[in-house]
């Protein structure tokens, strides 16, 4: 990669980091049409058994990290990489011989989504734009059953 | 420019030994060469009389192959010993000797071209002057330096000597002796020139930097991302960023697990979303309508949804005995045929089309 080359990626990185306002809205607007297509295939009443507690659980998380990526949409390596595992398919490890210039990257590729098939460069980019997204996601959670709970009635 | 011919063989002869150990040597040991010894084998280098080229051409084709062979020699005791610093020194030593003797005009591109992959080739094409030739010599070295050092990142040492190896000889000879003595420092107070990084031709080592002024600058991006911003060094600076990463994603799980609001979490805000991306003035019209949506198809969701919001269901009657009882400024939530009157201290919100649902809501109510 030439330094050429790599100059429209920086600023492509500054322009693209998104305000928090429009990206928590949209995050939050994915995630609750998300949430209400969840509850009207789940029972409405709490489930009684553990296993369905479990699926309900991991439903919802499931539910928050497909919003979170449909909201980001294919702009990010890490959103398309939640997509693919989304639908089902195949991972599409093209691996250009990252391992040697990982300098320490190993743990970090392993838990940002599609780190396999990046270098260190892009790598330390989708984890900046990821920890973004989850703190917003976060945000959006915490204020949602903060909401709820703290409901109070008159009657 | 006949004696070049014969300082090519050793030089090629040399360069094929050097090529293939320096930087095996570097592989196999992966450990910081000993400089203390480089010093003792840097005096003994300047004690020994064959190094330096004198004026007269005839003593110094001799002195050149007799210090090629003496330096092949050393070079093959040091390399035994030592790592790659040595073996390198000795390569630069020679080859400057021999460029100094063979002064302008040698085409010595071919032969130092092929005996590191760093150094450019280009550059020692258009010799013509000694000084010239010595600082494309320094050039070429500091390139292969800086490569190697590099490929492993110890290697601040070697690009001190190789600025050992600049300049002119009694230069050298002085800067040597002086930075022998403090050999085994960081190198700040040498009279040497350390490698000058922005004049390295290497393409190599020049990608090779602006890719790690790259990846600094996004570690520096992540750390504002990052709460812990201690700015040590990166290795631990990645350790808190893998924790923090991991830590969000927990949260995330644990904020499903504890995700069990049902209508009453997912429709009060649903309709504060779309109030905010559509318009702000009209939040009670919204509440209005959605609460009637949710009373066509479930009455406990709705139920449910007015909960949330602070507000029940009560008939009018009550509703106005209670607004002008108390005067204070609750939202009430009347559920009548027609429109209740809106008082300015108390903001009451009608639901209109209900016919169905009165005895209900005034039971639940």
């Amino acid at each position: 990669m030439s330094s050429l080359s790599q100059n429209p990626k920086k600023t492509l990185l500054f322009s693209a980091m998104k305000n928090p306002n429009t990206l928590k809205k949209k995050l939050a607007s994915r995630f609750l049409k998300a949430m209400k297509k969840l509850k009207y295939k789940m029972s409405p009443s709490p489930p009684a058994s553990i296993a369905e507690k479990k699926r309900r659980h991991r439903a919802v998380r499931a539910a928050a990290y497909a919003s979170m990526a449909s909201a980001v949409g294919p702009r990010r390596a890490w959103s398309r990489a939640l997509l693919r595992k989304m639908k089902g398919r195949k991972r599409a490890r093209r691996n250009p011989g990252n391992m040697n210039t990982r300098f320490g990257l190993n743990h970090l590729c392993d838990i940002v989504p599609g780190g396999e098939a990046m270098d260190s460069c892009s790598l330390l980019n989708e984890t900046a734009h990821y920890i973004k997204c989850l703190v917003a996601q976060v945000q959006i959670m915490r204020e949602i059953l903060h909401s709820s709970s703290s409901s109070s009635t008159i009657l | 420019m006949q004696p070049i011919s014969g300082e090519f063989g050793a030089i090629n002869t040399l360069n094929g030994l050097l090529n293939q150990h320096p930087i095996s040597s570097l592989h196999n040991h992966g450990q910081l060469p000993q400089f203390d010894p480089v010093d003792d084998f840097l005096e003994q280098m300047l004690s020994s009389p064959a190094v330096y080229p004198c004026a007269d051409d005839h003593s110094q084709q001799q002195m050149e192959e007799h210090s090629t062979s003496v330096l092949a020699s050393k070079l093959r005791q040091h390399q035994i010993n030592s790592g790659a610093a040595k073996a390198l020194m000795f390569q630069r030593q020679l080859l400057l000797s021999t460029g100094l003797a063979a002064g302008n005009g040698a085409p010595r591109s071919p032969t130092l071209s092929d005996h590191n992959d760093g150094i450019d080739g280009n550059g020692f094409k258009s010799i013509q002057e000694n000084d010239a030739s010595i600082k494309a010599l320094f050039n070429g070295f500091t390139g292969s330096l800086g490569q190697i050092s590099n490929q492993s990142e110890h290697f601040h040492q070697p690009q001190n000597f190789g600025g050992a190896g600049i300049a002119t000889p009694a230069a050298m000879n002085e800067a040597t002796v002086s930075g022998s003595s403090g050999g085994g420092a960081s190198g700040q107070p040498r009279q040497r020139v350390r490698a000058r990084r922005g004049q390295a031709t290497d393409p190599h080592s020049i990608a090779e930097r602006l890719r790690r002024e790259r990846i600094a600058e996004r570690m520096k991006s992540l750390q504002e991302l990052v709460p812990n911003a201690n700015k040590t060094d990166k290795a631990s600076m990645l350790d808190e960023i893998i924790d923090y990463v991991k830590f969000l994603q927990l949260q995330v799980k644990v904020l499903s697990m504890s995700r069990l609001g049902g209508a009453s979490a997912v429709a009060p805000l649903v309709t504060d979303m779309s109030s905010e991306t559509s318009k702000e003035g009209t939040s009670m019209s919204l509440t209005e309508q959605e609460v009637t949506k949710l009373m066509e198809e479930d009455m406990g969701s709705a139920m449910q949804y007015l909960q949330g919001k602070g507000l029940c269901l009560m008939p009018i009657s009550l509703a106005t005995a209670i607004s002008t009882a108390t005067g204070n400024s609750l939202k009430i939530n009347t559920n009548s045929d027609a429109q209740a009157p809106t008082s300015p201290t108390l903001s009451v919100l009608t639901v209109q089309s209900c016919g169905n649902i009165k005895g209900d809501a005034i039971d639940q109510g």
